[in-house]
């Protein structure tokens, strides 16, 4: 059934369709609170709960997307949306595994590069973007696997979630993903992001 | 090395070229639903669009976790279908009332005095609520619903139900042991001035910022080392601690002691190596005392006049003594019967002193003494204390450790193997492996792997006796990714692996347990690098 026509009959309170959308989303809302380290069992059990109430009450007819897949990121906004609010009225820390969310942007205009300090005057605000072009087209050289590989791992993935989502096993993941690393470091020392320093440590 | 921190990654991570398809197009090329010449377009525009490639990597994520994740609890899954019933509306209807409360029971929570006078000072704002769930309760009492229907919900909010109920929350252990210290307190400024400590200049400044600990296991002392109401103390005191409270050494002359001098506090790090524990007060006062381990000059000597505060009893205590040894690298036994390592400082105390900071004469913090003294104590020394809090205060924990992070980890691995400690750096990890079994307790840890972010390993026999294997958890999960051999005498590691069938990292400490306790792999082939 499509997404849309299900989210339909459950605004209609259809119990056949309420009971499908549990049992086919919960585990996705499930392990997107499982990211957050900090809360304990059954608060996440409480939060996913929660986050179905939230769809119940305001939720289903809040959302304004076409497919599923919008419907997914929006599932998972819920849910951090509500193990942000537990933790912050408990005044507990925030621990997140992966504060790099570059989605929230989608909407934004002109350029994509951003400047993590107040901006440098109009002439290196210049220099900087073009720096980073340099960059961007320099990493166009790596395969798309491998970019992805990079990416995920860079991103806190374990190996062994990339071994199911990317199917590739796991000696290939690692070496592909230090190789791809070297290639991303070389790509922003060429084009003078990033100062490069001699030897490396550790023993072999 | 250089580091490939966040600020880089995510000012690559918006990177964008013209053109960036919709989500649903996105997703599509996840579940490879597209034409093979959108594919091949999409593809193209990929590589050169790391935003879009973010934005497809959660995508796949959630379709992951959809698919293939980790399933719910069935229970859960049940009640939250019921919330959505055919016939009443009831289970949803009580979650709708109890759900706004149980987010207003958790804010009140966070107030300094526990329990049982946020539940008085409350109480009229829920007495109108209290009244609702009355009529909620009868009123589904004959049904389908009532208090089955109730009955059904988590932990928390059957707590929080009972707590309504009956105007009075649960008084667990630790409460009932609060309610006690805060009696017992007045008794202590008393017992300060028979034993003339109020009268010494270093008791003076240092007796503020040493606490009492309370958990519902136990009770313990710690020193507030910071004015943002940091905590040190030891690990025993805390480990396995569900729930801590810090008690403040109340004023002279202050009449009755109330709640104030009571918070509730959060763990931040457990060492359990060097049986270390850094905790924070919630919502510490204005203007809090602290005894801070960084700012120390004075070296520490044989003979040299050393004063330390305590807490026994409820009664704050002040004790002189001097140092009888100082060890750089020291093992032994805690009160757990574990092993513990770390610098420290041995000291002749008079009797009386347990726990809390040890100080020079001019008030410095020289260590921490963690455990209870009897004649001979010792303290935890500052260079250990200042890596503790060095790593303690650092980023979040990582699942994986890829980005610079710190992070501990300690199980019970069995075969003897009592804890495994991993601190990770980018690049090089270090892996402690705490080891008791037949008396001979052993440290091996093994040092970094220039191959890239390996971070638990085990080490042990190879097949048929020879060289040593090396088993690598790379994403701390307990379970083993990577195995490495090593072939002779002084080679690095030869090849890599996968394992075969699944091997946990647990099981391996128990063949390594073995190996050890029957001297297969020699001692000094383990060597302890670095120090905490």
């Amino acid at each position: 059934m499509e997404i849309r026509e299900l989210l339909e009959r459950v605004l209609r309170r259809e119990k056949e369709a309420w009971d499908t959308l549990v049992g086919r989303f919960s585990p996705l809302v499930w392990g997107v609170l499982g990211k957050f380290e900090s809360l304990s069992r059954s608060e996440r059990e409480e939060l996913c709960q929660d986050v179905f109430v939230v769809l119940l009450e305001r939720g289903l007819s809040s959302f304004r997307g076409q497919g599923e897949h919008e419907f997914r990121l929006y599932l998972r906004t819920i849910a951090e949306n509500e193990a942000k609010s537990l933790l912050r009225r408990q005044g507990r820390k925030l621990e997140v595994l992966d504060p790099f969310l570059p989605g929230e942007e989608e909407e934004e205009e002109g350029g994509g590069v951003f400047l993590p300090n107040p901006g440098p005057g109009p002439e290196e605000e210049v220099a900087g973007r073009e720096e980073w072009e340099k960059v961007r087209l320099c990493l166009g050289e790596l395969s798309l696997e491998d970019q992805e590989i990079f990416w995920m791992r860079a991103r806190g993935y374990a190996y062994e979630e990339m071994v199911e989502m990317l199917g590739l096993p796991l000696g290939t993941l690692a070496s592909r993903y230090h190789r791809a690393r070297e290639k991303v470091r070389e790509c922003l020392r060429r084009a003078g992001v990033l100062e490069g320093k001699k030897g490396e440590e550790g023993e072999s | 090395m250089e580091e490939l921190d966040r600020v880089f990654l995510r000012r690559l991570g918006k990177l964008r070229a013209p053109g960036c398809p919709s989500t649903e197009v996105l997703g599509d090329f996840v579940e490879r639903r597209v034409g093979p010449e959108e594919q091949k377009s999409l593809e193209a525009h990929l590589r050169v669009c790391p935003s879009c490639l973010n934005r497809l990597i959660e995508l796949r994520e959630l379709v992951y976790l959809e698919r293939a994740g980790e399933s719910p609890p069935p229970d859960l899954v049940r009640r939250t279908k019921g919330l959505l019933s055919s016939e009443e509306e009831a289970g949803f209807f009580s979650v709708r009332i109890l759900r706004p409360l149980r987010q207003l029971w958790e804010g009140l929570e966070r107030w300094r005095a526990p329990y049982f006078s946020v539940a008085l000072a409350s109480a009229a704002a829920l007495l109108l609520v209290f009244v609702g769930l009355r009529v909620l309760r009868e009123g589904f009492s004959g049904g389908k619903g009532g208090i089955g229907v109730l009955g059904e919900f988590s932990a928390p909010e059957k707590r929080l139900l009972q707590a309504l109920f009956s105007l009075s929350p649960d008084l667990g252990p630790l409460y009932q042991r609060l309610t006690l210290t805060l009696r017992e307190l007045p008794k202590n400024l008393l017992l300060e001035q028979t034993r003339g400590a109020s009268g010494s200049e270093v008791y003076r400044r240092a007796a503020p910022a040493t606490v009492l600990i309370l958990t519902e296991q136990g009770e313990g002392s710690g020193v507030v080392i910071s004015p943002e109401g940091e905590v040190l103390t030891g690990g025993h005191v805390v480990s396995g601690a569900k729930e801590l409270v810090v008690v403040f050494k109340p004023e002279s002359g202050e009449e009755g002691v109330k709640g104030e001098k009571a918070f509730s506090a959060i763990l931040l790090k457990e060492d359990p190596v060097a049986d270390l524990a850094l905790l924070r007060v919630e919502d510490p006062p204005e203007g809090l005392s602290f005894l801070s381990p960084e700012g120390t000059t004075a070296p520490v000597g044989v003979g040299q006049r050393v004063y330390a505060l305590g807490i026994e009893g409820k009664v704050w205590t002040y004790a002189e003594g001097t140092v009888r040894g100082v060890h750089p690298q020291h093992r032994w036994v805690g009160p757990r019967g574990l092993l513990h390592e770390g610098g420290v400082i041995e000291v002749a105390l008079s009797p009386g002193s347990s726990g809390g900071p040890l100080l020079s004469e001019g008030g410095e913090v020289l260590g921490f003494i963690p455990c209870r003294g009897k004649e001979d104590s010792q303290a935890g020394g500052v260079e250990g204390i200042r890596g503790f809090l060095r790593r303690a205060r650092g980023q979040a924990k990582a699942r994986a450790f890829s980005a610079p992070s710190s992070s501990y980890r300690t199980e019970s691995y069995g075969g003897g193997i009592v804890g495994v400690y991993v601190e990770a750096r980018v690049p090089p990890p270090d892996l402690w492996l705490v080891y008791e079994g037949g008396g001979q307790p052993v440290y091996g840890v093994t040092r970094t792997f220039s191959q890239g972010e390996l971070d638990t390993v085990i080490v042990g026999m190879g097949p048929g006796g020879k060289g040593l294997t090396y088993y690598f958890d790379l994403d701390c999960d307990g379970g083993v990714d990577l195995v490495g051999y090593r072939g002779g005498e002084g080679s690095g590691i030869g090849s890599y692996g996968l394992p075969e069938g699944s091997l946990r990292v647990a099981d391996l400490a128990g063949e390594l347990a073995k190996a050890l306790k029957e001297r297969a792999v020699p001692y000094p082939r383990l060597q302890v690098c670095g120090g905490l």
